[in-house]
């Protein structure tokens, strides 16, 4: 009786390890030495259509899509035969019999003789086609999301100012003797195709920004003073501070012209927060400081205001294009979202925070030897 | 004679200030907002109010998209709570049939696309203001 209870406990490894194999949902394909098939499961037989008879004694080449070069297969040889790795895994398209392209993520693993020679391979792989067509629809769908957005906020900029336009022609025809009306109407007209063109124009711009190799050496203090100087006289006629804190050889890498852009637009963005908080009543002591240092990720740039602040809702929205929380119809929203889209462009990263009042935006670059 | 009121809804300060000229050159009164959030105070509370109190109501023209969180499908549930029978003339860029359809349900009076010929905007504003006159006479025929 005891030895029939522990018989029953103790398996036959091969005949398991067979039903184990044969049952497997993965495929599993095994070659000898020369690549030459010797076995297949069921399950690799359903998902490539290729009965024993019509695999057995060919190689993998079988199942081949053109998918992967000559030079793919050659690294995958020489990872398998390298004793220290021992194995390779990746995704590999593949070709069933009835030519559809199957996406696999296939591990092939030699395996040995007691004595250490290598007898043959064996490929096990997961058939991932379904998770790639899932991948594929949400991506598409998050295509369509961003898309969305980006045509309605398009639409509503475009659409306002040719909404402007057409009226403003159209009453000035109704009111063609009126001199002094005709010179406003004009100036409006030229205004607001102006606004159209730079509306276009960004919107390229920030599509059409690719990542830079362009490595230049920034003196990131002579370029702050630069983009300072533009924004001055807005500054001083709200009265504010601008603070300045760089030493003269700080130096980042990148592309000057975008790092100058970059700041020009995040200078602006920051009296623009300060008039904001000025118009709400908050009239004194404003100020803008600018501080240039070097930490273990590179070059940091903090740009720091007084202004109304960002809430929490619009902060994770304050990069996307045509974001924007301007009361009048001014700006096109498309400052930050360019100002980010070029920093990371050079491969530089920026945050931004705000808790309630003022925000700082840090850009962190590479440091320039 | 009193004259009509119009309180004009639009982000976008040129919109505002030509739809203003129209209707002042048609002989209106007229209110701007940049947002919502003022003309919510004055139709709720301030000279506007008073105006609707004492039975002259005032049309409502408003953009949708706008800063500040208020949406003009926001604003039209306010100016709905505080009166029915406030015209209200709702504007988006292009148009959006779902914005279209929930303006009216919500009791917006019309819908204008952007961008737009006077002539549809003043027909807008003239149906807006016969709804209002047969409003009006209709309640003092009810009197």
């Amino acid at each position: 009786m005891r030895e029939a209870s522990s018989k029953r406990l103790k398996p036959e490894p091969k005949s398991i390890f067979f039903r184990c194999v044969e049952d497997c949902n993965d495929t599993v394909m095994i070659t000898d030495i020369t690549g030459k098939i010797i076995y297949t499961n069921p399950a690799w037989q359903k998902l490539y259509g290729f009965s024993p008879s019509e695999s057995f004694g060919k190689t993998a080449k079988l199942l081949q899509s053109g998918h992967q070069d000559k030079k793919f297969y050659k690294k995958m040889w020489k990872q398998i035969s390298n004793p220290k790795s021992g194995y390779w895994r990746g995704e590999i398209v593949n070709k069933s019999k009835k030519g559809t392209l199957l996406t696999v993520l296939l591990t092939i693993t030699p395996f040995k003789s007691s004595a250490g020679e290598i007898l043959g391979y064996m490929g096990i792989a997961t058939d991932l086609s379904i998770q790639k067509i899932l991948e594929r629809k949400l991506k598409i769908q998050e295509h369509l999301g961003v898309l969305r957005h980006f045509s309605e906020r398009f639409a509503h900029e475009v659409g306002t100012t040719l909404g402007v336009i057409r009226g403003r022609a159209e009453f000035l025809l109704k009111n063609l003797n009126d001199p002094g009306r005709l010179a406003d109407g004009l100036h409006t007209i030229v205004g607001q195709t102006d606004r159209i063109t730079g509306v276009i124009g960004h919107l390229l711009t920030f599509s059409r920004s690719k990542k830079t190799s362009v490595s230049e050496k920034i003196e990131l203090r002579a370029k702050v003073e630069r983009a300072l100087q533009l924004v001055e006289p807005r500054a001083k006629e709200n009265i504010i501070d601008l603070e300045l804190n760089i030493s003269e050889e700080l130096a980042a890498l990148g592309d000057r012209k975008r790092f100058f852009e970059s700041i020009t637009y995040l200078v602006e963005n920051a009296i623009e927060a300060i008039e904001k908080s000025i118009q709400r009543g908050k009239v004194k002591g404003h100020k803008i400081s600018l501080r240039g240092y070097k930490n273990r990720s590179g070059v940091v740039l903090e740009i720091r205001d007084t202004g109304c602040g960002i809430s929490s809702e619009d902060i994770t929205k304050i990069f996307q294009p045509f974001f924007t929380t301007k009361d009048i119809g001014q700006g096109t929203g498309m400052g930050l979202a360019m100002a980010s889209r070029f920093i990371e462009d050079m491969g530089g990263e920026i945050l931004v925070e705000s808790e309630g009042k003022g925000a700082v935006f840090k850009i962190t670059l590479p440091r320039a030897a | 004679m009193q004259q009509d009121l119009v309180v004009i809804v639009d982000d976008d300060e040129e919109l505002r200030s030509l739809l203003k000229d129209i209707l002042e050159s048609d002989g209106f009164q007229v209110l701007a907002f940049p947002s919502p959030h003022g003309a919510v105070r004055e139709i709720s509370g301030g000279r506007v109010n008073r105006e609707i109190k004492s039975g002259n109501f005032p049309i409502v023209v408003s953009d949708n998209l706008m800063p500040g969180g208020m949406s003009g499908i926001d604003f039209l549930k306010e100016v709905r709570r505080e009166s029915p029978g406030i015209p209200f003339i709702f504007m988006t860029a292009f148009g959006d049939d779902e914005i279209f359809r929930q303006s009216r349900e919500l009791g917006a009076s019309s819908y204008l696309k952007k961008p737009f010929s006077l002539n549809e905007f003043s027909e807008h504003i003239s149906m807006a203001r016969s709804d209002l006159k047969g409003q009006i006479s209709r309640v003092e025929r009810g009197k």
